[in-house]
Formats: C-alpha cells, sequence, structure tokens
C-alpha cells in the first residue's frame, strides 16, 4: 500500500504513521538546529578567550538553544512522538491510536512549540535563560522574552499531555485478542510508562513556568520575595517535573534498545516480569528526588539528606534493567547489522553515564562537582548520547518499514562508531576538567587557562561527531531514493510490526486485524521452527 | 503472512487538529506576546482574532466530524479521567505555591488587604451546575434528547453568569485598589481565582459545543460522560478556591 | 445508594482538606555554629578521599558490566544464518532470585555509599564553633564580602589560615552560586534567603572562586580570588582597611552601608 498520495493526505493525516513521521521530522530538525548550536558552542570554547563571539549573550542563547531544544525538541518528540506513534500500535495489533484526532493535534501543538522555539533565534530580545530558567534572572529584563520560553514549555506541555492521554488509552483498550499485558514489547512497556509520567509531572512543571511568566508580565510576585514570594519554589516545581522527565527519556530509549536487542541476539528479554515491573517502579521512585538538583541551593539538610537516600535507591530498578538487556545477549545469537552497532555503542555509553550520576547522588560530593562540566558529561552520557545512539539505532531498524528501502550498511556502521568515538573525544576530558573544577555555562574560562588543551580536544571531537552524523544523513537520503527494495520482514523479528504488517504498512496497519494465538509473545524465538544454536552444533 | 490489503481501506483525514493546533499552539501565543512583551495591542488583537478564527473553525468542524459519529467505544470517560488528573497535579503545583508563600508571610493578609467578601453565593450558584448537569446525564440516559439539552443549556447559563461574577468581583477588588500586584494575598488570590475562571471559560466551550448535537439527539453518550466529569471537577475546584482563598 | 455515599464520603474528604490548619513555619536552612565539634580532616580532604571511593566504586560496577557484555557480545555471535537464541525461560524461583539477590547487592552498596555520604555531609554543614563569619552578598555579577567590623572587600576573599571560615551569604539580585575549587564546596546566594557554608583554610595560598549558577552574560566573568593569609598578616590587614574606613567615616555614614543581614528581614537566621 505504500505511503499516501496526495498531499492532503499528508497534510490533514489521522493516521497514527503518518503523525509519527511529522514527529521524526520535527525531531531530526531539532537535533540539527541545536547540534549546530553546539558545534558552535564547542568552536568557541575550543580556545580561549573570544572566537566566534565577543558577545557572552551570543553564546548563552545558543546554549539556552541547545539544551531546551535537544530535550524537548530532539529526545522527548523522537522518543514519546515517533516511537510512541509509529511503533506502540502497531506492536499491540491496533488499527490506530485511540483519539486520531487529538493524536494530530498533538502533533501540531509539537509543531507550534518547535517553530515558536526557532522564534527565539529571530527575535529582537531572545530569551538567554538556560533550559532550566531560574528566576529571579528570568524574570529580569536581562533574561529577554520570557513569555516565548513559558509558552513553548506550556503548548509543549499540552501537546505532550494530549498524547500521552492518546496513548495510555491505546495501550490499555486496542491490544489486538491474545494479547495480554505480560506480551508487550519492552518498547510498549517502557513508553507506556514514560506517558504516565508525563500525565503526572508534565503539569507541574507546566505551572511552574506559567507562574513566571504571570510575575513578570503581569506583576505576581510567586518567586519574588519582595512580594512575599519565594525563589526556590521555582527550582522545586521544576526540577519535579524535570527529573521524572530523565526518565522519560530514559525509559522509551532503553524499550527500543530492548526490542533491538531481542531482534538481533533472537532471544527473549531475560527475566521478563521482572524487567517490567522494574520499568513501572521508575514511577514511584523518580517523583521524589528531584532535590539532588538543588543540594546546593540553601535547601533544609535533613531534605538534602533524605533525598541522597532516595536518588541512589534509583540504582535498583534501573540496575535490574541493566541486568535484563545484557543478559538477553547470553547464549543469544548475535548479528551485527547497523541498529545493533547503535545499541552496542548505547550500552557503553550508558554505563559511563548512569554511574556517573552515583556521585552526584551523594549530596556531599554534589557540593564539589555540582553545576560543573562533570554535571555536563554526565547527562551526555546518559542521555544525550545514549539517547541519541538508541535513537539512531532505531530509525536505521525501522528504516526498512518507514520507507520500504534498505540503507547502506557500510555507512550506517562507519556513522555509529564515528559518533561513539566523536562524543567520546569531546566529554571525556570534558568530565576530568569538570573535576579540576570548570564550571557550566561558561562563555568564557579565563580563571582556568590550564584548561585549555581538554577544551581543544573536546572540540576536535565535534569535528569526528559531525562527520558521524554528515554520513548517517546521507546514508538515509541514499536510502529512501536509491537503497535496495527491502522486504516485509528484513530482521526476521517476532514482533507484530514486522510479521503481519506490508513492507510499508498501509492504512489500518494489518491487512487483517490480527489474532494471536494462546502464548504469542514477541520474543518467542525459539519457537520459529528455526534450529536452535545447541541442537545444531552437538 | 502480509498480502494485499483490503481495497477500501483508506488514509483518514481531517482539516481541523491542524487548524486548531497552530491556532491554539502558535497564534495564541503571539498574541500574549505582542500584547505583553511588544505593546503592539493592534497587532495582538489581530493575531488573537486570527488564532481564536481558527480555533473555533477548527473546533466546529472537529466536533460536526466526530460527534454523535465515531467515538463510540467509550473511551473518552477514561480519557477525562486522566486529564483530571493531570489538571491535579497542575492545581497541586500552584497550590504549593500558594501554601509557600502563606505559610512563610509574618503575617496574614499582608498589610494592604482590604475587607474582601467571600464569594459564597456565587459558589453556592455554581454548586447548582453540578446538579443541573447531573440531571441533564440522566435525562440523556433515558434518552430524552431535549432535556437533556435543555438541563445543559441552564448549565451554561450558571457558569456565564459565575464568570460574569468573578469579573465583576475583580473590577470591584481593582476599583479599591487592591490589584494584581498589591501583596502576596493579591497573588494568591487573583492566581487562584484566575485559574479557576480559566477553567470555567473552557468548560463553557466543551458545552458550548455540545449543545447543538445535543438538541438534534446526536451527542454520544462518552463525550456527555466526559463533559459531566470536567464540570463536576471544575464545580469542587470552585470549592477549593473559596476555603482556600477566602477562609484560610 | 452506595455508590452515592462513597461519593460523598470522597467529596467531604476531598473538602476538609483545604482546612487542615495551619502547620509551623516553613523550614528554613539555618547554620548551627557551637552545636558541632572540631573536626579532625577539613571537609575538603575529606572529599577527596570519598570521590576516590566513589570513583572505585563505580568503576568497578561499570566496568564487570561492560565486560561482561562485552564477552557476551563476542561469545555469541550469530554461527549461520537460522540459528536462534537459546536462553532459557527462568523458573519462577530462578525469576524471583535473579531480582532478589541482585537488589540486595546493591542496596547494600548504596547504604555503604549513603552513610560516607552522610558523614561528609554533616562534616560540610555542621559549622566547628570557632569559625569566623564573613557576609557574602553576590550581584550582577560581582562578590562583596563584609567582615564582622563592616570592612568590604570585592571579589577578593581574604581569610586567616588554620581558621574555620563561616559565609553567610545572600544576594541582592538573582541567584548565584559561590564555589571555591580549592575547597571543594559550592552553595547558592539569593534574594529572600540567607544560605551559609564553612571551609577550613589549610594552606597560605591565593585560590579561585567562580560563580556556578547561570546569572546572565557576566556570568562567566563574576570570578575571583580567595586568599590565605598567616594570622598575623591578616589581623594586621583588616586593622589597617578598618582604620583607614574610621578616617573617612564622614563619607561612609552619609551613604549607608547596607549589609546582606540588614535587607532580608526576620525571616532569616530562624529569629
Ligand atoms: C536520561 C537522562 C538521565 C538519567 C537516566 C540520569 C540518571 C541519574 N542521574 Fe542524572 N542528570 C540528567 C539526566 C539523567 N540522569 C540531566 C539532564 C542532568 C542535568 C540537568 C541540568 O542541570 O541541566 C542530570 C543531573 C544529575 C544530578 C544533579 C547534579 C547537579 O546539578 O549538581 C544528579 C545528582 O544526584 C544526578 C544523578 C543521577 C542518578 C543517581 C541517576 C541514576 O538514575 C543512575 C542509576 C544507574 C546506575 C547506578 C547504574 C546501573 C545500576 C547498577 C548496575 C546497580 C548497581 C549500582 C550501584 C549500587 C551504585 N543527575
Ligand atoms: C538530549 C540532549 C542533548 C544532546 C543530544 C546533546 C548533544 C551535544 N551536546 Fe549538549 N547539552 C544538553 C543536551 C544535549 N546535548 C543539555 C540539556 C545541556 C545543558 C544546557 C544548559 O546548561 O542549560 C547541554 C550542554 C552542552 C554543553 C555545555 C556548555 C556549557 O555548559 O557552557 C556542551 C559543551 O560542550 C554540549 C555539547 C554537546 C555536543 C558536542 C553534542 C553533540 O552530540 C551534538 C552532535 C550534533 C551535531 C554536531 C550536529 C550535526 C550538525 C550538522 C551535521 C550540521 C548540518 C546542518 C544543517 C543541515 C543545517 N552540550
Ligand atoms: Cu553569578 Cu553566575
Ligand atoms: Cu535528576
Amino acid at each position: 500500500m505504500g505511503q499516501p498520495k496526495t498531499w492532503k493526505e499528508w497534510v490533514f493525516t489521522l493516521d497514527h504513521k503518518i503523525i509519527g513521521i511529522f514527529y521524526l521530522a520535527a525531531s531530526l530538525v531539532s537535533f540539527l538546529v541545536a547540534g549546530t548550536s553546539a558545534a558552535l558552542m564547542r568552536i568557541e570554547l575550543g580556545s580561549l578567550g573570544p572566537t566566534l563571539t565577543e558577545d557572552a549573550g551570543v553564546y548563552n542563547l545558543w546554549l539556552t538553544m541547545h539544551g531546551a531544544v535537544m530535550i524537548l525538541g530532539f529526545q522527548i518528540p523522537a522518543l514519546l512522538g515517533f516511537f510512541a506513534n509509529w511503533v506502540v500500535p502497531i506492536m499491540i495489533g491496533a488499527k490506530d491510536m485511540a483519539f486520531p484526532r487529538v493524536n494530530a493535534l498533538s502533533v501540531w501543538l509539537l509543531w507550534s512549540g518547535i517553530l515558536l522555539a526557532l522564534c527565539n533565534l529571530i527575535v529582537p530580545d531572545s530569551f538567554n535563560g538556560m533550559w532550566t530558567g531560574y528566576p529571579p534572572y528570568s524574570e529580569t529584563d536581562f533574561a529577554g522574552n520570557t513569555a516565548l520560553y513559558s509558552l513553548i514549555i506550556i503548548v509543549l506541555g499540552i501537546s505532550s499531555v494530549f498524547g500521552a492521554v492518546n496513548l495510555a488509552c491505546t495501550v490499555m483498550f486496542m491490544r489486538a485478542r491474545g494479547i495480554g499485558w505480560y506480551q508487550l514489547n519492552m518498547t510498549v512497556w517502557c513508553v507506556f510508562t514514560a506517558n504516565i509520567m508525563q500525565l503526572i509531572f508534565v503539569p507541574v512543571l507546566a505551572a511552574s513556568v506559567l507562574l513566571l511568566s504571570l510575575d513578570k508580565y503581569l506583576g505576581f510576585g510567586f518567586y519574588d520575595p519582595g512580594q512575599g514570594g519565594d525563589v526556590l519554589l521555582y527550582q522545586n516545581l521544576f526540577w519535579f517535573y524535570s527529573h521524572p522527565a530523565v526518565y522519560v527519556v530514559l525509559l522509551p530509549f532503553l524499550g527500543i534498545s530492548f526490542d533491538i536487542i531481542a531482534t538481533f541476539a533472537r532471544n527473549h528479554i531475560f527475566n521478563y516480569k521482572v524487567a517490567v515491573w522494574a520499568t513501572l517502579a521508575f514511577i514511584p521512585v523518580s517523583s521524589d528526588v528531584w532535590v539532588h538538583h538543588a543540594f546546593v541551593a540553601g535547601l533544609p539538610n535533613w531534605l538534602r539528606t533524605m533525598q541522597t537516600f532516595t536518588t541512589l535507591m534509583i540504582s535498583l530498578p534501573f540496575g535490574l534493567l541493566m541486568l535484563s538487556m545484557v543478559m538477553t545477549l547470553y547464549k543469544g545469537s548475535i548479528e551485527y547489522r547497523t541498529p545493533m552497532h547503535w545499541i552496542v555503542g548505547m550500552f557503553f555509553m550508558l554505563i559511563i553515564g548512569a554511574t556517573t550520576g552515583i556521585p552526584n547522588a551523594l549530596s556531599a560530593i554534589d557540593y564539589g562537582i555540582s553545576d560543573s562540566y562533570v554535571i555536563m558529561s554526565h547527562f551526555h552520557y546518559v542521555m544525550a548520547i545514549s539517547g541519541a545512539m538508541a535513537i539512531f539505532g532505531g530509525i536505521y531498524y525501522y528504516f526498512p518499514k518507514l520507507t520500504g528501502r534498505m540503507y547502506s550498511e557500510a555507512m550506517g556502521k562507519i556513522s555509529a562508531w564515528l559518533f561513539f568515538i566523536g562524543m567520546n573525544v569531546v566529554m571525556g576530558p570534558l568530565y576530568f576538567i569538570g573535576i579540576e573544577g570548570m564550571p557550566r555555562r561558561y562563555y568564557d574560562y579565563q580563571m582556568f587557562p590550564q584548561f585549555e588543551s581538554m577544551h581543544a580536544l573536546a572540540t576536535v571531537g565535534v569535528a569526528i561527531t559531525t562527520i558521524g552524523v554528515l554520513i548517517m544523513l546521507y546514508s538515509w537520503l541514499h536510502g529512501m531514493f536509491r537503497g535496495e527494495k527491502a522486504t516485509a520482514n528484513p530482521w526476521q523479528s517476532q514482533s507484530l510490526e514486522f510479521t503481519h504488517t506490508d513492507v510499508i504498512p498501509g492504512p489500518g496497519n494489518f491487512p487483517t486485524p490480527p489474532v494471536m494465538p494462546e502464548g504469542w509473545s514477541p520474543y518467542s524465538y525459539d519457537k520459529t521452527g528455526a534450529k536452535g544454536g545447541s541442537e545444531a552444533r552437538r | 503472512m502480509s498480502s494485499q490489503v483490503t481495497e477500501h481501506a483508506h488514509w483518514h483525514t481531517s482539516p481541523y487538529p491542524i487548524l486548531v493546533g497552530f491556532g491554539a499552539g502558535f497564534l495564541l501565543p503571539w498574541a500574549f506576546m505582542f500584547y505583553f512583551v511588544y505593546a503592539q495591542g493592534l497587532l495582538a488583537v489581530i493575531v488573537l482574532g486570527l488564532g481564536v478564527l481558527m480555533l473555533l473553525v477548527g473546533g466546529v468542524g472537529w466536533v460536526g466530524e466526530t460527534v454523535g459519529i465515531i467515538d463510540d467505544e467509550g473511551w473518552s470517560p477514561a480519557a477525562m479521567l486522566m486529564f483530571i488528573g493531570t489538571e491535579v497535579m497542575t492545581l497541586f503545583a500552584i497550590l504549593v505555591g500558594y501554601w509557600v508563600m502563606r505559610l512563610q508571610a509574618p503575617q496574614w493578609p499582608p498589610e494592604g488587604t482590604p475587607e474582601i467578601l467571600a464569594p459564597n453565593l456565587a459558589t453556592l450558584l455554581l454548586l447548582c451546575s453540578s446538579l443541573s448537569i447531573g440531571f441533564a446525564r440522566r435525562k440523556q440516559m433515558q434518552g430524552d434528547a431535549a432535556g437533556f439539552a435543555n438541563l445543559t443549556l441552564i448549565s451554561i447559563a450558571i457558569w456565564a453568569l459565575f464568570a460574569l461574577m468573578t469579573i465583576f468581583g475583580w473590577g470591584q477588588l481593582a476599583g479599591q485598589g487592591f490589584a494584581i500586584g498589591a501583596n502576596a494575598y493579591a497573588t494568591a488570590l487573583y492566581g487562584l481565582t484566575g485559574i479557576h475562571f480559566a477553567h470555567i471559560v473552557f468548560g463553557l466551550l466543551i458545552m458550548l459545543l455540545a449543545l447543538a448535537p445535543a438538541y438534534k439527539g446526536r451527542l454520544s453518550p462518552s463525550y456527555a460522560r466526559s463533559m459531566t466529569m470536567y464540570v463536576h471537577f471544575v464545580n469542587v475546584l470552585g470549592i477549593w478556591v473559596l476555603l482556600q482563598a477566602y477562609y484560610w | 445508594m452506595s455508590i452515592q455515599a462513597r461519593a460523598g464520603s470522597m467529596a467531604l474528604m476531598l473538602l476538609s482538606l483545604p482546612l487542615i490548619p495551619r502547620p509551623a513555619q516553613a523550614v528554613q536552612v539555618v547554620p548551627v555554629p557551637g552545636q558541632s565539634r572540631q573536626w579532625d580532616v577539613p571537609p575538603h580532604v575529606h572529599f577527596d578521599e570519598l570521590l576516590h571511593e566513589v570513583f572505585w566504586d563505580i568503576t568497578i560496577i561499570g566496568v564487570l558490566m561492560a565486560m561482561v557484555a562485552a564477552y557476551f557480545l563476542f561469545a555469541y555471535r550469530r554461527r549461520f544464518p537460522d540459528e536462534v537464541g537459546r536462553l532459557q525461560k527462568l523458573s519462577p524461583q530462578a525469576a524471583l532470585g535473579w531480582m532478589i539477590i541482585p537488589v540486595a547487592l546493591f542496596m547494600a552498596d548504596d547504604i555503604y555509599l549513603f552513610a560516607k555520604g552522610w558523614e561528609l555531609h554533616k562534616q560540610y554543614r555542621e559549622v566547628p564553633e570557632n569559625a569566623y563569619e564573613i557576609r557574602v552578598t553576590g550581584a550582577m555579577w560581582s562578590w562583596t564580602y563584609t567582615y564582622p567590623n563592616e570592612v568590604e572587600t570585592y571579589g577578593e576573599l581574604k581569610v586567616p589560615a588554620e581558621t574555620p571560615i563561616l559565609l553567610r551569604m545572600s544576594s541582592e539580585d538573582v541567584v548565584h552560586s559561590h564555589f571555591i575549587q580549592q575547597y571543594r564546596v559550592t552553595e547558592d546566594l539569593m534574594p529572600g534567603r540567607v544560605t551559609y557554608m564553612w571551609f577550613m583554610p589549610d594552606k597560605v595560598g591565593e585560590y579561585v572562586v567562580t560563580c556556578r549558577e547561570y546569572c546572565g552574560a557576566g556570568h562567566s566573568s563574576m570570578y575571583g580570588k580567595v586568599i590565605v593569609m598567616a594570622r598575623e598578616e591578616f589581623d594586621a590587614w583588616l586593622e589597617s582597611e578598618a582604620a583607614a574606613i574610621s578616617a573617612s567615616a564622614t563619607v561612609a555614614s552619609a551613604q549607608q552601608v547596607v549589609s546582606p543581614a540588614a535587607d532580608v528581614s526576620a525571616r532569616d537566621f530562624g529569629r
């Protein structure tokens, strides 16, 4: 059946797959915009003193755009937009999302938000208060157009709340006959859990930034001590959302990684039920740790101690998930195609990133490294690099289903390793100068001239990364128009989106509504009739 | 396994979500910014008008396409429940803001607060809409479309009256010199009542959109049920605002 | 009926929530000099020890996991096209065991780390009795240090060696953060609240202070120095500064020195 033919079928679409593609487009545009600003920042920092710009404000604008657009424009839309929309309904055997119109509304709200964010590059008073937007700074005139910041977040917030309600209903009500809760792909579970977290926490973020604009433009005083308000209220509300938000990013990309690993190792998920419950455990566990972003903000000591403990507890579900992931490789039959390369890279980055969360979690250690490049490097490893690698791996994984063609394996693998190496060269040295004291969000570092060589090295890393990204983009464009024709199930996956659909799934996804037999599982490789390695060998 | 697709499968489309999306998501923010950030009154009005137009055309078209025709799987109430859950979180966050302010204040209400009458009657009136909408729903379940529509109309009237009373109350307070920036209590009072007011406006839209199909007897039960839930929710919110802002 | 009854009681509960009696004043951070002991090792030395310990801890965990993964990735490559994985399904007991044992191990490590961290946390937050107190005011984009005798310095914090220093901090405009690399200590400054930090200048020398909370275009130029002087040298300096001030006292009184404590009202020190 393929893709729609007329422009109306594209633009006015209510189909979850086309909407998913619009999400993907938004997220890739965002990645390029935010990645370009990262490259500019790195060039600026590559040598001491002004390099590209004499104006610290310009650097701050790049950094604000980079952080906000990467998280809100690239990763969340890719994971909770593209994968949630394109993959999840097919994985559960549904013909579409529960509320197709609301789904379309979500994606257009997202695009509105992204366009608003791009407006920040052209308005005369661009917002430069960083993605965290702390008051009182963000309520001063120095910060620029705070309303734009609040409104972007509110619009994106509404978009994700609608998206989350929609996806939760889809998973709850629209599973095909024969698919029970314990027969869902890990991607479905992780996206579902992430969406429940969005429902719980996004509104708090929306409220916190709403109060920001009410304060600044309408004269309210929620965050103004002069009017009886409290500066710290914002930080508490903001991180009450934004800590869980990191798991909203983490879980879906782990889910996709689980599925890719299962497919290429032809194994089932190790200890599946425990992995599912570990995923769900992120909801309660992550709701009570936000103070670890404000260990040095002057909050009471008991709160810091308590939340040090709760933060450490995150390692339990996290550790279980990583254990399941490693053990899914055990006795597998691993084939190394491009998606698997990206996911292997993702896994090693995740180890570095996640374990470097532990020093930060101890309030006492955080006193020495808070708001330094240590933190910056931590979250690039765990979120930026791992997340991006999982997302790109996922795009390669579904590339045949999106375009009906294959990409070039050579280019795919080279881009994965250039990205991996490049980002290690960026973030590795930066971690160590972070320990030596390099503060975040610095346009220049006159007081620490000894860091120049490491900064320069990191800048070289970006050059490597950029080449990787360009090759990746080229491999997609090339594959889209010139690639070999794909088959419906190029990886011999057991998952529904490969076994029961056309090469490019058409309207309604399935030629006939799927009904799954007793005991079906998306990971039942041992029941395919193919030979298990052991019998074949011995 | 995958073979041909049944011939009549086709791509579903609708022009309305994109209208609502860009109208609400792009133009309304710009209207706000033109007015409050850039002091471009005229531009703000134009953009606002355009945005609201898109929103209305989109909304009416959307309702026309869907109400009574599809969406009878009955999932909307579950969705509405989740939506109300997120609303509760939003309000919780704002209430926390209020509590922090309130509990840290050396005295409450702070200096410069005039005598303020609690809107007891208005809130009581508001609560009546819970009754009227409850009866409306009962009528609908009995298959009495006109009864349902009439009672919905009554609820709309009650809410509209309440909205007017709120605006009037604000006007009076502002007249006494107790405007938004006056003190911490002003922040709380205008904040809480303002948020509630926004919900009233949104609810009025929901009910107004339902009115025409309701008279035609084509409103889907799940829409009606969700609408009822929303109305009850906003009414409970009204009691919270009353108790929190005026009696505490 | 019972549904109505349940709904009724729910509604009652909901309605009574806002009437919960007003709790005590919200908690504020209050430095508590006097309560605490002398620490034998300065916090920043202890910090380096703990940091190394934590690094070992996470390195072992990380390397173990990476090695296992690398081994699997290598050992279980696909050998022929229709080979499938041979991972056995776990029995319910095994599944439970694979949860409980790892969780117990992780938990043990967490609690160990927490205990270590708590010890150091207390050291950072409990100020020694004999601490010498200096007030800090941050403003876009400079630091003002006010000594007990109202001497002020800008961007240079001069302190006597071998004496614990307590900084009481507040901000005139936006959030800043006072970070001293040498003493591994950071704490934010903000309007409307007073925060504190203490450190032990154990060696004479000059060290860097930087601002670590984003505060606008001047954020990266908001840095200064901590100058640790021998005790006698410090006393002499402070006295000469004080003398210079009283010489120009007539001018100063007209300008009214505003100390950070003066403009942040009664909420501050818990009084
Ligand atoms: C996907 C995103 C993501 C993820 C998953 C994490 C995971 C974690 N993060 Fe990270 N973090 C961010 C994104 C993320 N973070 C971002 C974006 C910021 C900065 C925001 C900003 O300021 O701009 C940040 C900042 C940040 C801070 C604030 C520092 C500061 O500002 O001063 C802290 C402090 O505690 C922290 C801790 C942790 C911890 C403990 C985890 C844990 O979840 C990690 C747990 C996992 C493991 C430990 C490994 C696996 C477990 C085992 C193998 C079990 C055995 C291990 C042990 C017993 C130790 N992070
Ligand atoms: C999910 C998120 C994500 C991702 C993927 C990234 C990716 C990258 N980040 Fe980012 N980063 C953040 C999230 C992310 N970051 C956040 C939240 C902050 C904190 C913000 C704050 O402090 O408020 C931050 C801060 C941050 C800093 C700190 C600056 C400072 O504190 O002063 C630095 C510095 O090196 C940096 C670097 C990079 C680099 C080099 C990449 C690279 O991976 C980027 C690779 C991509 C490219 C190199 C783009 C390729 C471009 C092209 C191929 C051009 C083609 C162009 C067109 C066709 C138009 N990031
Ligand atoms: Cu002061 Cu940053
Ligand atoms: Cu966090």
